[in-house]
């Protein structure tokens, strides 16, 4: 295959992939808007006469991690059921299609979807919050935060593989709330019993939220390499879960279509 | 194909200007109009702290609303009727103070600094330079943006010839007798001096002689203070002569003493006096356990080099003993109704700039004082003992000094340097630890590894850094030196004019790569150099700080008609950090009239 | 040990594939062969086998036993992907592209995609292009599923049950669209259950039944071979009395009736009035696809 249209199918495949997501409404509003309205609601109107002085900026780091974790999960997880499901995959695996043109075009979805959401958070914190930082703190946050679409692509690709069609939005709403709840993304991870605490250092959202809120200075105080390295062990976890669950779905696959 | 062409070519445009809206977006997001720093995202200059427990200098009041405006408090009280526009900081959960006010520091350029940055936004110097009080006093004046906290000064102090407060490096006129009373404190008030400051001490508290003034002329001075409509203070260290300062009329004194404990009926005596006592129990109770887990809870990274070297910094000999006896006293002062005001006597060994307040109201505490009453020492009480007005509490018009700590200080005073935020003239604080000791200026660079800084072998250059010619021309005055390179020597020529306090001219050499920039000398221990000159005496001036506030730690040689060898132990030098470098100046000082000297081989090693 | 050289004329085949699913056997010995220009029908009932064997032609299935080659390679390569298009049984695509979209994404896969507005007019798509996929019909959809498989202008397609679940006029309308193709030379390869369907549409028919091969032959000679004929009667006669007989395939009673399978009607009509004269209720009807499998089994044996 030449690069050209090895390039145009990547292209095509994302440009698509977007298409149809923003088409979508039962995708595209909660995972653009909860964000924005939970910070609205949370930080905006709670936080102009809030509850310290800090909060519409933490939050931003936070809701921010929410919202790029929200089109990831749910755009890799209940897309790549969905699709494999209604038989979508299968007739693409027969196309000369690259395998790598549809996980990029996911990826590319989820990334994409997180900007926007980010770049709102960010216009919202600023200019509805007054929240200021650095030029530096805001290109790096961003930064941050769209960097968090690799690992939660990687949980939404394993959910995607194992669990089945429909089942597969229950699981991600089963792993999603709990996890952005228990990792701090919408109430400050401090607020909560330490037995709490503890199940969070298992999370990759609350490792996320803490890089995030490094840039910030105002995380819990862990070195940025425990959270990279949970990040980066998680995220080859969740690929081999993944690519277990391909194996073992082709030889399946005709029994489930039949 | 032609479609997927245009369709790869729309989407990559969408991308691109996709990828453009966004680096947009974050390029045109506000960023911080205060100081760098952790306090981001607070307003400043105009804003209002709402629902806060303020503490007005007296007393704390719950849910109190304070507007700031233009520098100054515009009102405070509970629910204030605040324009909408108003920004406004959420307090609840925390504790408004008015700036601090340390009744009893000495004062460098960087001392300033390091004091605002720890919630201190007025210092009450007992002693330095003139020139450098008389240059910080339009700070103070003015209402904006500054670095350092304001600065009120008693400038030079009284003491005898070789007395205590001589050995510091800075001018002192000494006196010898009542007589020269009246006419040093009018020389005082034209300096500038903010109230008078006489030493009493003869350094039997500490087994040394030290000469001191006699009683008659610390009365004279006290007398001619009060004349001119300057308050005096006196430093004591012992019972008997807090006693003599009483009785001759002093204001207030600037230590409690450690020598004995004061009876009741003496207490009751100082109270009637209605004189005020400074106890500085900062460097009474030394290597004090709260202090130590005060520098424990403070981040590293807030201290100066300054301030860590103060900290760990111990008096030779030591002055363990007595601590119990100076908190004893304070007990019993304030038992009887003295007014107590907090002050710490920094940088003194074993206090830091700054933090050492929060150790006072510590140690304040432990004496006895409630929360409320111990923040009052160092707030409203301070501010009211030295007449400095606008400042020490929370009241309309008063100056926006304001320091925001987390936590409820009316329960626990110890919290109080848990700072959240601090303002100087409505001004949000930077609390970053500014180069070189607190200032703006050059980071400290590390120093080369040679010794040898010149033997003027290719003329007037060094092996690193470089000289220049270093004059009281910089602070007004008209003295003049010439610098030439003659048979590999640096001869250096001039002339002291008459003019400013404290005249100087000859040659400075600077290490760094940058002009004053601070070099590390540390593990060397001592500059030598080869000299011969005229037979006047001449000073080496250890220039620490790229920001000279005052005069300079010196030390003094002879250059005689023989070459000899001066080796000057950086030790020697009076101050904290004689091993950082900014420049080396090789001057004469008065008296007035011409010098020639000469210098070769100088080492730092 | 038919699995010799291929012959240039065949484009795929399978050779003695046998394929599990666990404890299932989906395929039992296959062998298929497809030959370059030909529309073959795989035609079997549900069950047969017949998307197995396509999944393993397409590669979206390992080969388990025996071999299977397409354009004489391994049949996921990515030169024969290019080479072939495919319409599977897949419940649908995104219903939020349109089918112009869907038509240009599936283009961009391939090195010289047909036009789209020629897919669109081979599939009878043209005045549907700028709608949604989701808002189609059952037939619209299938006809956008052959559009698909078409995109790469493909040398052999393989259409797998292609006209389940349409109606009546849907379906003749995509087995008119099916002919067309055999007229462009492509090779086509068409599963279905529907002898009619194998009949209006294949040149060679392969039926494929339990996942062995059954028989295979023109869709005339398959057709004459399945032209059997049930004889339902109320008699006196038991089962085993005809089975013997001429032509019949089976015999059996059901509830009153005997029911008797036959490729000779008339001659089992007689024979049956003969022997029973209280013999009621007589019909005669077409076989069952069922019954025209069984048939083919019987043959075979």
């Amino acid at each position: 295959m030449t690069l050209g249209r090895r390039f145009r199918i990547y292209l095509l495949e994302a440009r698509f992939q977007i298409v149809e997501a923003l088409r979508e409404p039962m995708f595209a509003i909660p995972t653009l808007t909860f964000p924005l309205i939970f910070y609205l609601f949370f930080s905006v109107i709670m936080g102009t006469r809030g509850v310290s002085l800090t909060v519409p900026t933490y939050a931003l780091a936070t809701y921010g991690v929410f919202g790029v974790l929200g089109p990831a999960i749910f755009g890799f997880g209940a897309g790549l059921a969905n699709e494999r499901d209604t038989g979508v995959l299968l007739l693409k695996q027969t196309t000369p299609m690259p395998a790598g043109a549809y996980l990029f075009a996911k990826v590319m979805a989820a990334l994409i979807f997180g900007a926007v959401v980010v770049a709102a958070l960010f216009l919202m914190a600023a200019h509805m919050a007054g929240v200021a930082l650095h030029r530096w703190q805001w290109f790096a946050l961003a930064g941050v935060l769209l960097a968090g679409v690799i690992p939660f692509c990687a949980l939404g690709l394993a959910i995607g593989v194992w669990a089945k069609g429909r089942s597969a939005v229950a699981v991600v709403n089963l792993v999603f709330l709990p996890m952005a709840m228990l990792s701090g993304l919408w109430l400050p991870i401090f607020m909560f019993p330490d037995v709490m605490q503890d199940i969070a250092l298992a999370l990759p959202a609350y490792h996320h939220a803490q890089l995030a809120l490094k840039v910030i200075a105002m995380d819990a105080g862990q070195p940025v390499q425990v959270h990279f390295a949970v990040l980066m062990a998680e995220t080859l976890v969740f690929l081999a879960l993944a690519t277990l669950g391909f194996r073992r779905a082709d030889s399946f696959s005709m029994r489930r279509s039949r | 194909m032609k479609s997927a062409r245009h369709l790869v070519g729309r989407s990559l445009t969408w991308f691109v200007v996709g990828v453009a809206v966004f680096v947009g977006v974050l390029t045109t997001l506000p960023v911080p109009q205060a100081a760098e720093g952790p306090d981001r995202g607070v307003p400043d200059e105009m804003f209002a702290i709402v629902d806060v427990t303020a503490f007005d200098g007296e007393a704390f009041r719950q849910g109190w609303d304070v507007w700031v405006e233009d520098g100054r408090i515009r009102h405070a009280g509970q629910r204030l009727d605040l324009p909408d526009d108003l920004p406004r900081l959420d307090g609840r959960g925390h504790t408004l103070i008015p700036g601090l006010v340390d009744g009893h520091v000495h004062s460098f350029q960087s001392s300033l600094g390091d004091a605002l940055r720890f919630g201190v936004t007025t210092v009450l110097d007992q002693s330095t330079d003139p020139a450098f009080a008389a240059a910080m006093r339009p700070a103070r004046e003015e209402v904006g943006r500054g670095t350092g906290a304001d600065l009120f000064s008693a400038g030079m102090t009284a003491t005898a010839p070789e007395g205590h407060g001589t050995q510091y490096g800075t001018p002192v006129e000494t006196l010898s007798g009542p007589d020269e009373a009246a006419e040093w404190v009018r020389a005082r008030k034209v300096e500038g001096s903010d109230w008078i400051k006489i030493i009493y001490e003869d350094g039997s508290a500490f087994d040394m002689e030290i000469p001191s003034l006699d009683g008659e002329t610390v009365a004279a001075v006290i007398e001619s203070a009060h004349a001119e409509g300057l308050a005096a203070v006196v430093h004591v260290s012992t019972l008997e002569t807090a006693l003599e300062a009483m009785a001759f009329g002093a204001d207030g004194l600037v230590h409690v003493w450690r020598d004995e404990l004061v009876s009741e009926a003496d207490a009751r005596r100082f109270a009637e006096a209605d004189i005020f006592v400074v106890p500085t129990l900062s460097v009474m109770v030394a290597e004090d356990p709260s202090v130590a887990e005060l520098v424990s809870e403070t981040d590293d990274a807030m201290l100066s080099p300054i301030q860590r070297q103060t900290l760990a910094a111990r008096f030779p000999g030591g002055l363990a003993e007595g601590g119990d006896v100076a908190i004893e006293n304070v007990r019993r002062l304030r038992a009887a109704g003295v007014r107590l005001v907090a002050g710490t006597d920094s940088p003194n060994p074993g206090t830091g700039t700054g933090i050492s307040m929060h150790g006072e109201l510590r140690l304040l505490v432990r004496a006895g004082m409630g929360n409320t009453e111990a923040l009052a020492a160092a707030t409203s009480v301070a501010a009211d003992a030295f007449g400095v007005a606008e400042r020490g509490r929370i009241a309309e018009g008063h100056l926006a000094d304001l320091v925001l700590v987390r936590g409820d200080l009316e329960e626990d005073v110890s919290r109080s340097h848990d700072i959240v935020a601090i303002w100087k003239d409505g001004y949000l604080v930077d609390r970053a630890v500014g180069p070189a000791g607190g200032g703006p200026g050059a980071e400290i660079a590390p120093a080369p590894t040679e010794t040898l800084v010149a033997d003027f072998e290719n003329g007037f250059e060094a092996s690193f850094g470089e000289w220049d010619v270093t004059t009281d021309q910089l602070m007004g005055g008209s003295s003049s030196a010439n610098p030439a390179v003659r048979d590999g020597a640096l001869v250096v020529t001039g002339e002291i004019a008459p003019g400013p306090a404290f005249p100087w001219a000859g040659v400075i050499w600077m290490p760094g790569e940058q002009p004053m920039q601070p070099v590390d000398f540390s593990g060397r221990e001592a500059i030598r150099f080869r000299t011969r000159g005229d037979g006047r005496q001449y000073s080496v001036m250890l220039i620490s700080s790229a920001q000279p506030a005052g005069p300079p730690p010196t030390v003094t040689f002879v250059a005689s008609e023989e070459w000899a060898q001066v080796e000057v132990r950086l030790d020697d030098f009076p101050t904290a950090t004689p091993e950082i470098i900014a420049g080396l100046a090789f001057v004469a000082e008065g008296p007035v009239g011409g010098f020639a000297f000469e210098v070769d081989e100088v080492e730092v090693r | 040990m038919q699995a010799g050289p291929q012959q240039d004329h065949t484009l795929a085949s399978l050779s003695r594939v046998t394929h599990r699913y666990g404890p299932v056997v989906a395929l039992d010995g296959l062998d298929l062969e497809v030959r370059r220009g030909e529309v073959l029908g795989v035609l079997g009932p549900n069950g047969a086998g017949k998307t197995t064997a396509i999944s393993l032609l397409l590669g979206s299935l390992g080969v388990q036993e025996g071999a299977a080659s397409v354009f004489g390679c391994a049949p996921g390569a990515p030169e024969v992907r290019v080479r072939r298009g495919a319409m599977l049984q897949i419940s649908g695509i995104s219903a939020n592209l349109t089918v112009r979209e869907h038509i240009e994404l599936f283009r961009a896969y391939y090195p010289a995609p047909l036009p789209a507005a020629r897919l669109l007019a081979m599939a009878g798509l043209e005045d549907l292009a700028q709608r949604r996929y989701g808002k189609l019909s059952g037939g619209q959809k299938q006809r956008v599923m052959f559009a698909l498989a078409l995109a790469g202008d493909p040398e052999l397609l393989f259409l797998d049950e292609p006209t389940t679940g349409l109606d009546v006029d849907a379906r003749h309308r995509l087995w008119s669209e099916i002919r067309g193709l055999r007229e462009s030379g492509r090779t086509t390869v068409l599963t279905t259950h529907n002898l009619d369907e194998a009949d209006a549409l294949a040149d060679r028919v392969v039926v494929i039944h339990n996942g062995r091969r059954i028989a295979e032959g023109t869709p005339a000679e398959i057709k004459s071979r399945t032209a059997g004929r049930l004889v339902r009667c109320v008699t006196r006669i038991r089962p085993d009395e005809v089975a013997g007989l001429p032509g019949v395939v089976e015999a059996r009673t059901r509830g009153r009736h005997l029911e008797t399978l036959t490729t000779q009607p008339e001659d089992l009509v007689r024979e049956l009035l003969a022997r029973d004269e209280a013999l009621a209720d007589l019909t005669v009807v077409a076989a069952g696809l069922e019954d025209a499998f069984l048939a083919l089994t019987r043959d075979t044996k």
